[in-house]
């Protein structure tokens, strides 16, 4: 029997905290890794759609219509360029979520639509770009997956109540029946040991970051994305990272692909020699 | 000036985050996304593996045959056709993976596996542990195949484990009081006797009478004689009663001029004891008792103080 796709979330209520930037990249070095790999974009800015290089113009439907069941979501998916599937986001997802709200079970309304095909979807890996804020697109997402991936920017001392609130949120809905509970694991992102923030949030005397996250039963992440200048600059071009042409000499660039790449090997279920 | 530095007493809802730890998927061993609406509940499949059944189900026997029966069926139809009722587990003392514990649906989910099945469908509910078992007793009376001593067992441990009292539990299974006492009482007969009304050679009317007999060896063996000849619970009751009659002979009345005396012996008293009742009565092998009956304390003192003073007078008396 085929293992069902691995489903994760990239989350963190707190917005700016590269959750965008890290489903992207994650997801474009695990297929370039050999990976199959499809992205669900479920925050209603799309950006995470477009620097795939889908325009949610374009595009036969949107998430937005596999909620309101009127596509299935094998009809929606849309190959990329960058070898990740994506079933993409649009503007009207946001009025999609004011619509849940005065539906039954609207908090597993993803799962119904969407839970069976992705127990069975051709698929290893599945991530899902999540909006910065508690709401029904975020408790949807929450009950499709097996982890959350939690982004903490080191250089934004509010990204650690992100998190704090995120583990908050999938305590408050496991109390729902039926709920399914991901894990969380923390993912540090925009790491830089010269920033005087980083230092702040690292150092022990104020926030015991390990102690906090083993405290609260959460995995901390040894795989560490660097801060560089490259992220903004590929998002500018609507390209991932990782699909850049990168010269050697850019040890940033060079470092920053090859934590992407650890994280997507991570991530990744390893892949079962076909039977 | 004081640095307003991030640190751990700055985030809010970390302690209660710290305090308990939620259980998760992982922990429940349930990664199945697939969810369906059937009707207006929400129908998960969760893995076989991931349920155990509910330690106070009071049914016990599932015949083999109808749960092949079952196991057919869901084979056929790839699926069980009514989901069945899960609560999320208590994580056990012995550090067994938590998961699910069975509400109802015991014989479904034991045909599914038969049936080989991975999955099952399922209703998770957060109904309380009192309310588990209440339901899965008050589930199986209904369908009223439950044998009488998984009724009686069932019985006994809502009032043991959670201290209900048979009016209640009388009145949350639909039955009334008197029947719910009898079917526990059931419990206070021999093994054998329970088995016999288990396999049907007995009816609880049957073990009723059989109650009625103190000696647990009497239980047993009237319990197998019963069986064995087919006696209706008219019939039994007579051998009960038989056994219960004293195993010596009444003690011999009196004859019958003695009796006559009796009264006339009573009767010369009244002049003694006054408005006092005077009883001589027969006792056994030939012995007899003089009785008083005092209606209230003063009529006691009076009497006492009366027979001081006859005892004082006759002592006068020797005297002169």
């Amino acid at each position: 029997m085929r293992l069902a796709a691995k489903v994760y979330a990239v989350g963190n209520e707190k917005g700016g905290v590269g959750k965008t930037t890290i489903a992207v990249n994650v997801a474009a070095a695990a297929a370039r890794r050999g990976a199959r790999v499809l992205l669900i974009d479920s925050d209603a800015t799309f950006r995470a759609t477009q620097v795939l290089g889908v325009d949610p113009r374009t595009v036969p439907g949107t998430l937005a219509d596999v909620y309101l069941q009127r596509r299935t979501a094998a009809q929606t998916i849309v190959p990329t360029a960058e070898g990740v599937d994506v079933l993409a986001s649009g503007p009207e997802l946001g009025e999609v979520a004011g619509k849940l709200a005065g539906l039954n079970y609207r908090e597993f309304r993803l799962r119904l639509v969407l839970g069976a095909y992705l127990d069975e979807c051709p698929y290893d890996v599945v991530f899902i770009d999540t909006p910065p804020s508690k709401g029904l697109l975020l408790s949807n997402a929450l009950q499709v997956v097996d982890e959350v991936v939690c982004v903490l920017d080191m250089t934004d001392d509010g990204s650690v109540q992100g998190v704090v609130n995120t583990l908050l949120h999938i305590r408050e809905m496991a109390a729902v029946p039926n709920a399914h509970v991901p894990t969380l694991r923390v993912l540090r992102n925009r790491v830089d040991e010269r920033a005087r923030s980083y230092r702040q949030i690292m150092d022990a005397d104020a926030l015991d970051l390990p102690g906090v996250c083993e405290q609260l039963g959460i995995d901390l992440m040894q795989i560490e994305i660097p801060e560089t200048r490259e992220f903004t600059n590929a998002a500018a071009e609507r390209r991932p990272l990782v699909a850049i042409p990168r010269p050697a000499s850019n040890r940033r660039l060079t470092a920053a692909v090859a934590a992407l790449d650890a994280l997507a090997d991570e991530l990744c279920p390893a892949k079962v020699a076909a039977a | 000036m004081t640095r307003r530095r991030l640190s751990a007493a700055t985030l809010v809802g970390l302690e209660e985050l710290a305090e308990a730890p939620a259980a998760t998927d992982r922990d429940v061993g349930a990664s199945v996304r697939r969810l369906t609406l059937d009707g207006d509940q929400l129908v998960v499949s969760l893995p076989l593996t991931s349920i155990r059944p509910n330690p106070h189900q009071p049914r016990r026997a599932f015949s083999e045959q109808s749960l092949r029966e079952l196991a057919d069926s869901i084979a056929e139809h790839g699926r069980v056709m009514q989901p069945i009722l899960v609560r999320p587990a208590e994580p056990s003392a012995r550090g067994d993976a938590a998961g699910f514990e069975l509400v109802a649906g015991e014989r479904r989910w034991r045909a599914s596996k038969l049936a080989g099945q991975q999955t099952i469908r399922a209703i998770v509910d957060g109904v309380d542990n009192a309310l588990s078992a209440e339901m899965a007793l008050t589930e199986n009376m209904a369908r009223a195949d439950l044998t009488t001593k998984e009724a009686a067992r069932g019985c006994e441990a809502l009032r043991d484990s959670f201290g209900l009292s048979y009016a209640q539990i009388a009145r949350r299974v639909g039955r009334d009081r008197t029947a719910i006492s009898h079917l526990t009482r059931l419990l206070q007969l021999p093994d054998r006797a329970q088995a016999l009304i288990e396999e049907g050679r007995l009816s609880e009317g049957h073990g009723r009478i059989l109650l009625r007999l103190e000696d647990h060896d009497a239980r047993r063996e009237l319990a197998i004689l019963c069986a064995d000849r087919g006696w209706s619970v008219r019939e039994l009751e007579r051998h009960v009663d038989a056994r219960n009659a004293p195993p010596v002979a009444a003690p011999s009345s009196p004859p019958a001029d003695q009796l006559a005396a009796l009264q006339t012996l009573s009767e010369s008293l009244e002049p003694v004891f006054g408005a006092i009742g005077v009883r001589i009565v027969p006792r056994r092998r030939g012995s007899y008792r003089i009785a008083l009956d005092c209606e209230s304390y003063d009529e006691l003192a009076a009497i006492v103080a009366r027979m001081r003073a006859l005892l004082l007078l006759s002592a006068a008396e020797d005297d002169a």
